[in-house]
């Protein structure tokens, strides 16, 4: 038997597959509302976008949610509907985001009413951001790390939005204090690090976020939501939002850093 | 009048050539007769004067015997293998009819001997692998060795070797079983219908026999194949009296790696051993012991990244005739399983350790009172000490998480098992399983809300016992035989599990977690009726069984959606419960003797699971669900020389869960999922052939050349279905499947002496 034939009987144990593209019928999930709502710490600019929902065989252009009205107010007594800017964006310049209280969102479009709550933690700061070069599966790899002091006093959860030179990076790292240790701890930026290179200037934007927003980010990952997911029983994460909708919303306290990676 | 005087003749039957026991041999005067039992024993109680007794077992020449019964009688007998013209295949190694007589049903009893002509991957003989060929036995493909027997899951099979469980019965990744042949006996599968003697888990017991090592000369056989090589020594430490066996077998697939010019692949390391090992001693006509062991690892390890799992099982045995009536067998059973998963790199360290280990203690009095009605009397205790995943990183991590605590727990039964000829056409199994668990040791128990959310603490010490589990287990088999070759069979069987197994992978993982049952965490309930019509032909040559079942399956466990396991201290509260139903029927028809042997096997089921927090608390098809499955495996003697054989398999794709649409969030486009299980991948299809060249005889050597192509036609079967964005255009999305294997040819030689 010739050594090649061999080989194709070893490799088949680890890596020999084949792939092949199938025609695949599913029956396309109804349109449903994606929210995307924010509100933020330390500013009156706060902002709500609405989208539809595609088909999987659809293109990736996503209808904006036009003509909803959305209101947003706390347990202090603000109270405001926000203006359709652009397309599928709904903002107000008028309402505070202030840690500590509890803001409620409300929801009315196309026929289906939405609501949400969620508790604006107070901020921590990150205490630095660094970077290391590692070989990492024959490939190099420049992770970030965060450094920050996870205050004992009380539970929380942190969501970090990594942007590379400008560019957003996909998806964001979530993290609970359960599994800090007292005192500095070092959080790995798992990810992002594969598009960094030498001389790009990322910046993080760490979220003190609530235990519902913290859920939602939590279970993309464990549940294999995303592309290349692997979980064997893929579903939906778990909202914060009520009523026939898909997405979050979101009350947090910002800190940014960032670095020139050398 | 007074009652006639009676007598009982006992004694063992063996093979003649090898001292090998021979198990489910006939011991028969008249109509009145017996079975000998898995130690070869057998025990028959006759009237007083002179009988012609039948010693029968299949595959031998019979022996008679002339007995005069005037007083109790010892005779061992030897049975000699039948010179056939062709090398015959002989399927089972039972009575020729004992499918339509016996009350047992769902039950398969395989010959090693058979399984060596089946075709199979890697020219490997497989006695799990032959099992999947049979009704109501399913796997769910390749790199997935897992068995899923009458809507059960993987985890729910029994599998013991030599009495020892097996936790993880499946060498690289499912593709081998650790089971080698050459040190096997006898296989038994039970779906979930096997008598009292059992327990402990829901769908089956696969009960595995090692050979005992020839008491009467030394002998050595082996094999050499592409994937793998295996050698076996057997022989009499004191003729007639004791003898001993030694198997090892080792693969070698990454020898083929380092030909590979790619630096990661030929760096790997990727192979897996195990050693077999058994003595036996006669001490004198009423002891024998037996010392059996198993011990095998798998070792895979890819650039830096690294897993090894293995199995070590040890069975000490003391067969104690107490008379001619009471047979008793103690047997002291350790079992080990454990893995470690290391990922090693110059910035990273990070390793996982886990281990399940079991001592247990078995006592069972065989109790032959007359010819029509044995009973096993018996009871077990198992000690089972769980440490779950122990997560690890390298010294210069600032992140050290916490131990998670082992768990230990108690695990006994006590039943009562018997086997009853009421009426020459009336048979009745029946038994009565009282099972119970404690939790014991000391630790911490948690409780959980609703939402699996920590609610409170419980503080066990060392001497305490916790939570406590018992259950009545009833089991009932009738046959009615119709006429001599066509009986009807009705059986109800409940089983209880203590020890759970959670996965989250698509397939059964070297590194799946084990749980005991605790607060939260109830013991896993099945309840089976099943009614069969069997029927033989031609004088035994074709057997035919039809048999459908009903199960009910209470306390399955499921993970909360994006549950975490590893190394998780609050894993229970991951958990989510419900029910599980599966029915079916099942068709075989088999043809056991001449030149043309093999079987044909259909399999028509269902197989739901109810979850509350799933599907809206719908049931839903669990992922092993298939709605056909066919399985043809036919080998046929064409000269002295060569035997062809081939296999060919067809199931419906298995249940799974492709998303329905799509949205934009967090930054990216994510899936949108409507239902559970709500699709079908590509329907499993596969034809394997095989050609086995066997050298004429010498007086004392004799080889074989085993052929064989796995995937003849080169199905592309689906491993799996992911969805990703087409390369050509990234704003649609496209399902892609990966297959494993088209076609993998192997060639084997094998020789004994």
């Amino acid at each position: 038997m010739k050594a090649s034939i061999l080989i194709c009987i070893g490799l088949g144990m680890v890596a020999m597959s084949c792939e092949k593209v199938l025609v695949i019928d599913v029956e396309d999930a109804a349109p449903r509302i994606v929210v995307e709502g924010n509100v933020r710490a330390g500013q009156n600019h706060q902002t709500v976008s609405l989208n539809w929902s595609n088909a999987l065989d659809e293109a990736n252009n996503f209808a904006p949610v036009t003509g909803a009205s959305v209101r947003i107010f706390d347990d202090a007594g603000q109270d405001v509907l926000l203006q359709a800017s652009t397309s599928g964006l709904y903002t107000t310049d008028s309402l505070a985001g202030i840690p500590g209280r509890t803001y409620f969102l409300e929801i009315e479009a196309a026929g289906e009413r939405i609501t949400a709550s969620s508790q604006m933690p107070f901020a921590v700061d990150m205490d630095s951001l660094y970077s290391s070069s590692v070989q990492f599966f024959n490939a190099t790899r420049t992770p970030i790390f965060v450094l920050l002091s996870d205050p004992a006093a009380n539970k929380n959860w942190y969501r970090f939005v990594t942007t590379v030179s400008g560019d957003r990076y996909p998806g964001s790292i979530v993290m609970s204090d359960e599994l800090m240790a007292a005192g500095q701890t070092s959080v790995f930026l798992q990810g992002p690090g594969e598009f960094i290179q030498s001389g790009d200037s990322v910046q993080v934007e760490m979220q003190c976020i609530d235990l519902g927003v913290f859920t939602y980010f939590d279970s993309f990952s464990s549940l294999g939501g995303g592309p290349g997911g692997a979980s064997a029983a893929p579903a939906n994460p778990y909202s914060n939002l009520q009523g026939n909708a898909l997405g979050y919303f979101n009350a947090y306290s910002p800190s940014f850093k960032a670095i020139l990676v050398p | 009048m007074h009652a006639q005087e009676k007598f009982t003749i006992s004694g063992t039957v063996t093979d003649a050539k090898s001292g090998e026991l021979l198990i489910g041999a006939i011991v028969r005067s008249g109509d009145l007769g017996c079975f000998t039992n898995e130690y070869g024993y057998y025990s028959l109680t006759l009237p007083k004067g002179v009988h012609t007794l039948r010693f029968q077992s299949m595959g031998y020449d019979t022996v008679t015997y002339q007995a005069m019964m005037d007083k109790d009688r010892r005779v061992d007998i030897a049975l000699s293998e039948t010179y056939l013209e062709l090398e015959e295949v002989v399927i089972t190694g039972q009575a020729a009819n004992a499918q339509v007589e016996q009350a047992q049903m769902g039950m398969v009893r395989l010959d090693v001997k058979e399984i060596a002509k089946v075709p199979v991957i890697f020219g490997e003989r497989d006695i799990l692998k032959t099992l999947q060929l049979m009704p109501g036995v399913k796997s769910t493909g390749e790199g997935n060795g897992g068995l899923y027997v009458r809507g059960g899951d993987a985890s729910q099979n029994l599998i013991l070797l030599d009495e020892a469980p097996v936790y993880n019965a499946y060498h690289l990744l499912g593709f081998f079983s650790t089971f080698n042949s050459d040190a096997i006996k006898d296989v038994a599968l039970y779906k979930g219908t096997a008598p009292a003697q059992y327990g402990g888990r829901l769908s089956s017991v696969i009960d595995v026999k090692m050979n005992e090592g020839n008491n009467q000369s030394y002998h050595m056989s082996g094999g050499i194949g592409l994937i793998s090589s295996h050698l076996n020594v057997e022989g009499p430490i004191v003729k007639d009296k004791a003898s001993f066996l030694v198997t090892g077998r080792r693969t070698y697939a990454d020898m083929f790696l380092k030909l590979s010019n790619n630096e990661q692949l030929n760096s790997s390391k990727l192979y897996f051993y195990d050693l077999n090992a058994k003595v036996n001693a006669t001490l004198n006509e009423n002891n024998r012991i037996y010392a059996s062991g198993y011990f095998g690892r798998d070792q895979l390890g890819l650039s830096g990244f690294g897993i090894d799992w293995g199995n070590a099982t040890g069975t000490l045995r003391w067969n104690h005739l107490i008379n001619s009536k009471w047979f008793s067998n103690t047997s002291f059973i350790y079992s080990n399983y454990d893995y470690k998963v290391g990922i090693e790199d110059e910035s990273l360290e990070f390793s996982l350790k886990s281990s399940i280990q079991d001592f247990n203690i078995q006592q069972e009095f065989q109790y032959y009172p007359q010819p029509k009605h044995n009973i096993r009397i018996g009871f077990n205790a198992i000690h089972h000490t769980v440490t779950p995943g122990q997560l690890s990183l390298g010294d210069s991590s600032d992140i050290q998480p916490a131990q998670v605590e082992a768990r230990k727990g108690l695990e006994e039964a006590a039943y009562l098992a018997g086997e009853w000829e009421l009426h020459t056409r009336l048979r009745l199994n029946y038994g009565l399983r009282l099972s119970a668990f404690q939790s014991v040791g000391a630790g911490n128990f948690y409780l959980y809300d609703e939402d699996g959310n920590l609610s409170d603490t419980l503080t066990q010490t060392k001497s305490e016992i916790g939570q406590t589990y018992g259950n009545l287990e009833p089991r009932l088999s009738i046959s009615w035989l119709v006429d001599a070759s066509s009986s009807i069979k009705l059986a109800y069987t409940r089983n209880t599990q203590y020890i759970h197994m959670i996965s989250n992978a698509t397939s059964t993982s070297p590194t799946d977690v084990w749980l005991l049952s605790s607060v939260n965490v109830k013991p896993e309930i099945a309840d089976q009726v099943s009614l069969g019509y069997f029927r033989n032909f031609k004088d035994n040559t074709y057997e035919f069984s039809a048999e459908t079942y009903f199960k009910l399956l209470h306390n399955q466990i499921d993970l909360r959606n994006g549950a975490d396991i590893m190394a998780n201290e609050l894993i229970e509260g991951e958990l989510v419960y419900g029910d599980g139903r599966a029915y079916g029927l099942e068709l075989l028809l088999k043809k056991t003797r001449g030149r043309f042997s093999g079987w044909l096997g259909y399999t028509l089921s269902r197989t739901e699971r109810q979850i509350q927090s799933v599907n809206d608390g719908n049931w839903y098809p669990a992922k092993q669900d298939a709605t056909h499955d066919v399985s043809v495996v036919g080998m046929v003697d064409i000269s002295k020389a060569w035997t062809l054989s081939a296999t060919w398999v067809y199931k419906t794709g298995n249940a799974v869960t492709f998303p329905t649409g799509k949205y934009y969030v967090d930054g990216q486009v994510q899936y949108l999922y409507t239902e559970r299980n709500g699709y079908r991948l590509p329907a499993y299809h596969r034809l394997d052939v095989g050609a086995t060249y066997t050298r004429k005889k010498h007086a004392k050597f004799e080889s074989s050349w085993n052929f064989s192509c796995y995937n003849a036609y080169g199905r592309e079967n689906p491993f799996s279905v992911d969805f990703r964005e087409d390369p050509d255009d990234p704003s649609k999305t496209q399902a892609v499947q990966t297959a494993l294997f088209k076609w993998v040819p192997s060639i084997t030689y094998n020789f004994k002496f």
